[in-house]
């Protein structure tokens, strides 16, 4: 307390000089660290929880917050992957809310049927989809993907025709099953296809007499000469010699999907809907309306583990920096091998010019500091200017007291300078650590590179919320030092005085 | 040996590429002064040269008095001062690329960046009293230089503070006074408008009246901590005694900072201020290129070479233009030579 003596400190004047102080400190205070709360914040987030501003991640301490992120987790930040499965027609992952487990789930053909197929060719509205199929149903919830060709008098032709097409062409082969009655035609198609059987059993490794014998596939294996003749028998075959198209009849074809399969164990286990109703609680209408709970399974899941999942998602933008930093080139490396040696450097050089720079008054003297300080124009130098201050008797002193050279230097000018060097390593290593310009533009391989450039290339590619946490990372070693020497910088700052 | 070797054989090679026609990867033809022509007869040098000293006018106006005001307030603190001064150091330990990058991250031109979503709720009266306030003191430190007779930097102190209130005037004007709309028209308006936000969020970056503030305000963030540690070492450097004497003579806490604190900063203040001049010349090609890339009329002079020598590769037009720019600074350099070789210095002493 200098200009406000400590007299007088009780008068109002003083004291509301005083209270004004603190209000302008603490808004600054605050205006300093804002930012960096925003930063500190935003390392932890994912692009669904980024445009919150608040200070404190929501998903520490909200439940559908950390809900959110763990769905978006969970389909890899791809709404659209989230739409089919669950049939939630939400505009982010940030609206996703927790749904009754009775009530709608969807897997994934069907909402494949739905979103990918039918509402890219009608429209996103149902009554769209009303209006060019003729039907009256009220909400999409009600439309549903057939397990065979959907033959019941209240569907209409349109409806048939897009069953029809979405069975043949756009679903994969490997959910399509083949009714017993579709053998002959299986058979028919292979023998116009390979013509001798030899031909036939060559290609399949079978050993099979005649076309006859041939049964017809159960389960489409996943890949091979089996998988492609039963896509192109789905989708139909043409025989280019008599131009005659092979095609399993629409009527056999019947779709598979674990959501059947789901219901008829269901119907197995139960018998009856009423029966289902009563044991599980549920209002279903109809036996299409059950989906497999898979939502369910997946907040079981979220409950188990929700303090894994707090820390997993506010540490794995931090791991995916220091993933990315040991791994591509030698960052770490570089970058300590660079401020190492300019540490070492500056306290080799700036000391030992500056003591023969003092030392000796020679004329030159003033010629080689300018020669000096032209190129650098903003002189950094008033560290070196310390020695400048010891004074001459007790060089003279210790001189008479037969020291060499050598030891004066060491004992008396190093000893009595640790803080100003201590400011000489401070700002050795600042340069050094930020130097950004320079690595980037003379370090051709980026195997030279320090730690700065390849933070930046981190960014280029990077959601914000590991650029922040980037950003937090490369802070820390500056923060460690500032902490541990701010009493040693603060007694080594030279000040000019006037004479 | 290293000095020359690091920095006057880049310097000759350099001033041998101005008077060529750089090639790199043929050999030079000798062109003479059509380098320097071409630079001194082109447009953009000049718009960038322009751009330069506005950068520079912006930096020093905004940038230098922070710190000292810190300084004293950090010193007249009767607790905290420890805390204060590292919470107002922790902005300069995110070095240098990562200080600009953060703040382009803030500087997202929508309704979500961080920095609109606090300028969004300042009302436009909160931007009148923020003016009227730097008014109102820097008219209280005039009259005290009034009393004293020192009439020319009282004016100085009172134009200060007109700046401030026009300044914030016009923050304020596109929400007091509609486009197309006269005073006469928004005056019945006006009270209700006072304690309106601002309509549209800023676009820092790409509107070019805003874009040169915004390049600023990072170093202003981040030059507060180191710089005020400069100038609070600098004042415990002032004993008590000159305090008391003061206030013998019946001085005002403002009598106090102008007539005791002022002079004693002044050497330090006037190297820094040369150094800061010349620094904002040279230094801030990376932080700018970073931030706006040179877009937004924001293009100064450093950029210009950069810009020059690396995306076009003519080498010799961007070492002529860097050599201009260096001439153009020699004066100020020698300046500031002659300040330091005049100086005393001392240290800061062991007090804390």
């Amino acid at each position: 307390m200098a200009i406000i003596s400590a007299i007088g400190r009780r008068a109002l004047r003083v004291r509301l000089l005083i209270a004004m102080i603190y209000v302008l400190l603490v808004l600054g205070a605050v205006t300093m660290l804002y930012p960096l709360g925003l930063m500190i914040a935003g390392s932890n987030k994912s692009p669904v929880d980024t445009p919150d501003p608040k200070l404190i991640p929501p998903f520490l301490v909200n439940e559908t917050a950390l809900y959110q992120k763990f769905v978006e987790g969970l389909f890899n930040e791809s709404l659209d992957a989230l739409r089919t499965t669950s049939n939630i027609h939400v505009r982010s992952f940030a609206f996703v809310a927790r749904q009754p487990w009775h009530d709608r789930y969807v897997l994934n053909l069907d909402g494949f049927y739905k979103i990918q197929f039918l509402q890219n060719r009608y429209g996103r509205t149902i009554e769209n989809y009303n209006q060019t199929h003729g039907t009256r149903h009220a909400c999409w919830n009600t439309v549903c993907l057939e397990r065979t060709l959907p033959t019941a008098p209240d569907r209409t032709e349109a409806e048939r025709s897009d069953w029809i097409e979405f069975a043949r062409g756009v679903l994969n082969a490997f959910w399509i099953r083949a009714s017993p009655e579709a053998t002959p035609a299986y058979q028919a198609f292979l023998r116009a296809k390979y013509g001798d059987i030899a031909v036939f059993n060559r290609n399949y490794g079978t050993t099979y007499r005649s076309f006859e014998e041939i049964p017809l596939i159960v389960v489409p294996p996943s890949e091979g000469i089996g998988r492609s003749d039963w896509d192109s028998f789905i989708a139909g075959w043409k025989d280019p010699d008599t131009g005659q198209i092979h095609q399993i009849a629409a009527e056999h074809l019947r779709i598979d999907s674990i959501a059947f399969r789901y219901r008829d164990f269901l119907q197995q286990r139960y018998g009856s809907l009423t029966a289902l109703n009563t044991a599980l609680g549920t209002r279903f209408a109809n036996w299409m309306e059950i989906q497999p709970p898979q939502q369910d399974f997946h907040y079981m899941a979220f409950r188990k583990n929700q303090r894994w999942l707090r820390w997993e998602f506010a540490t794995r933008n931090y791991i995916a920096v220091f993933d990315y930093v040991v791994r591509h080139g030698r960052a770490l490396f570089n970058t300590a091998l660079d401020c190492g040696l300019l540490i070492t450097l500056s306290l080799l050089v700036n000391p030992l010019a500056a003591y023969a720079l003092s030392r000796y008054r020679l004329p030159s003297t003033y010629k080689v500091l300018l020669f000096l300080m032209l190129t650098m124009a903003f002189p950094p130098i008033v560290s070196q200017i310390p020695v400048f201050l010891m004074p001459r008797e007790l060089y003279e002193s210790a001189q008479i007291d037969g020291a060499s050279e050598f030891r004066m230097f060491w004992q008396l000018t190093m000893s009595l300078s640790k803080p100003i060097l201590a400011v000489i390593a401070l700002n050795a290593f600042t340069a050094a650590y930020s130097n950004f310009m320079y690595a980037l533009l003379i370090c051709q391989d980026n195997r030279m590179w320090t730690l700065m450039p390849w933070l930046y290339q981190l960014q280029q590619a990077s959601s914000q919320g590991v650029i922040f946490a980037s950003l937090l990372v490369a802070s820390v070693p500056t923060l460690l030092l500032f902490i541990f020497c701010q009493r040693i910088i603060m007694r080594g700052i030279v000040v000019p005085v006037e004479k | 040996m290293t000095i020359a070797l690091w920095q006057y054989v880049p310097l000759l090679h350099g001033s041998v590429m101005a008077v060529q026609d750089y090639q790199l990867k043929r050999p030079s033809a000798w062109v003479g002064v059509d380098n320097f022509a071409e630079v001194l007869f082109d447009q953009n040098w000049w718009c960038a040269v322009y751009n330069s000293l506005r950068y520079s006018l912006l930096v020093l106006s905004l940038t230098f008095l922070p710190p000292i005001v810190l300084a004293v307030l950090l010193q007249e603190v009767p607790r905290g001062k420890l805390v204060f001064r590292t919470i107002y150091y922790l902005p300069a330990v995110i070095t240098g690329i990562v200080t600009v990058l953060l703040w382009k991250l803030f500087y997202e031109p929508s309704e979500r960046g961080a920095l609109n979503a606090v300028m969004l709720k300042i009302p436009a009266s909160g931007f009148l009293l923020v003016g009227l306030v730097l008014f109102g003191v820097a008219v209280a430190f005039a009259r005290r230089l009034w009393l004293q007779h020192l009439r020319w930097t009282s004016w100085a102190f009172v134009g200060a503070g007109v700046l401030a209130l026009v300044a914030s005037g016009r923050m304020a004007a596109p929400i007091l006074l509609l486009p197309g709309e006269s005073w006469a028209e928004a005056w019945p308006q006006m009270l209700s408008r006072l304690l309106a936000r601002p309509a549209e969020p800023y676009r820092w970056l790409t509107d070019p009246s805003t874009a040169m503030v915004a390049c600023v305000i990072p170093m202003v963030w981040a030059g507060m901590g180191p710089g005020c540690l400069i100038y609070l070492a600098a004042l415990r450097g002032i004993p008590d005694d000159f305090y008391e004497a003061a206030d013998l003579d019946g001085a005002t806490f403002i009598d106090k900072i102008l007539f005791v604190v002022f002079p004693t900063i002044r050497p330090l203040a006037i190297i820094n201020f040369v150094g800061a001049f010349i620094a904002s010349w040279y230094a801030s090609t990376g932080d700018i290129l970073v931030m706006t890339g040179g877009g937004a009329n924001t293009e100064v002079a450093g950029l210009y070479v950069w810009y020059k020598a690396f995306t076009f590769l003519k080498f010799g037009p961007a070492t002529a233009a860097a050599w201009m720019l260096g001439s153009m600074l020699i004066g100020f350099t020698v300046h500031q030579l002659r300040i330091l070789a005049r100086v005393e210095f001392r240290t800061a002493g062991e007090k804390t």
